[in-house]
């Protein structure tokens, strides 16, 4: 048999429990009730039609350190596998943010050794891996450019396919680069921003979230490491 | 009559479920692993996530991941609209979100009143449903939500 929360149960003694099951009551009822209050609330108009008359450019930088805490899961609790904090996070960094096939990331400043824009037109060599977008040539340079979106997220291939990569973002020595739809805008970060990963995990190029921005930072150097193996 | 024995002539102590509703059918949570229940709010796609993670939402400073549960049940996705909830959630693994079609109500059942789930679907979908409910002429379908991933799956969530 199920009784409904507010049904009335079947006659029973008077007995102690009497305000506690009351109590449950009205909580369970807050929680199946509108929650308008929560903190997912809408921003405020003037916030709102602040930020649709900002003119944010790309080489702005936004200083967005924040006071938050990571979230405390159950196997965090435990010894499992402790956050792996680099050890350039521990002074506040820059990170640029960009787009690739939909999605925001973003890189930590120090790992780029600049940005290029992108054609499209790069030289094909037989036998590239399928994340090779081809071979550029930069200040007499060859640049292998990376096909981002194929790299780190094949599952959504085919999502966007309207946007082509418009950037370039050189890592490593310069001799590679990330190929990029957009360059959004740079933010200032310390590491309390950010929900580092756990363990070695497995995706190398995942560092942790930037959770203001809920976007992925990448370790450029595990990018290095998987582009190497 | 004492508590004690109330509950043993009843069917043993009563449990409260959290049901919600996917594509018609209704389902129940235990009332205890449920944290919160959220309106749809910005939930940011991550890469590399498997097909049953929708994304990320930020509550309150903490990363919680979303699960799509239609995907994980194997029914059709579809939009969300005012009615979609996610319901935060507290299982033995971690803290994450469920994605549903809308929130229904809270249900008190005892032990007695909870049968086996008739074998009709795979292995695989069936192992999260801890069990059924008669309620008139339907059935609550009973989520056990530790076993909603599998331990990989649960590890590889963990990592956003």
């Amino acid at each position: 048999m199920i009784r409904r929360s507010g049904e009335t149960r079947p006659a029973q003694p008077a007995s102690k429990i009497a305000e506690p099951d009351t109590a449950l009551k009205s909580y369970l009822d807050t929680l199946l009730s509108e929650i308008d209050g929560l903190s997912v609330a809408a921003p405020p108009t003037e916030v709102k039609e602040a930020l649709a008359n900002a003119d944010i450019k790309c080489d702005e930088v936004v200083d967005a350190r924040v006071e938050v805490t990571t979230q405390a899961t159950i196997s965090e609790a435990e010894s499992g596998p402790q956050p792996v904090v680099p050890q350039w996070a521990d002074e506040a960094f820059q990170v640029l943010l960009f787009e690739v096939n939909g999605i925001k990331l973003g890189i930590p400043l120090a790992s780029l050794k600049g940005i290029l824009n992108f054609s499209g037109a790069a030289s094909q060599l037989p036998g590239q891996p399928s994340w090779s977008l081809g071979v550029i040539v930069n200040r007499e340079e060859k640049v292998v450019v990376i096909d981002s979106a194929r790299l780190l997220m094949p599952e959504r291939l085919g999502i966007d396919e309207a946007v082509s990569p418009q950037q370039l973002l050189l890592i490593g020595d310069g001799d590679r680069a990330l190929a990029v739809d957009r360059i959004c805008n740079t933010l200032v970060v310390d590491k309390e921003a950010i929900r580092w990963r756990y363990g070695a995990g497995i995706r190398p190029w995942y560092a942790g979230i930037i959770i203001e921005e809920l976007s992925v930072l990448l370790d450029v150097d595990g990018i290095m490491k998987m582009l190497a193996g | 009559m004492t508590i004690e024995e109330d509950e043993e002539a009843g069917g043993g102590p009563l449990i409260q479920f959290v049901t919600f509703i996917l594509m018609d059918e209704v389902y129940g949570i235990n009332v205890m692993q449920v944290q919160e229940v959220l309106r749809i709010t910005e939930i940011a796609p991550v890469p590399g996530a498997p097909p049953y993670v929708l994304g990320i939402i930020n509550l309150r400073g903490n990363v919680v991941t979303v699960i799509d549960t239609r995907t994980r049940f194997g029914l059709p996705t579809t939009e969300v609209d005012d009615a979609s909830r996610i319901i935060v959630i507290e299982s033995e693994k971690q803290v994450v979100g469920i994605l549903v079609d809308a929130v229904a109500e809270v249900v008190e059942l005892r032990e007695t009143d909870i049968d086996v789930a008739p074998n009709v679907g795979t292995e695989e979908s069936s192992r999260y449903i801890q069990g059924v409910a008669t309620q008139e002429d339907s059935l609550l379908i009973l989520v056990d939500l530790n076993k909603l991933l599998t331990d990989e799956e649960w590890k590889e969530i963990s990592m956003y």
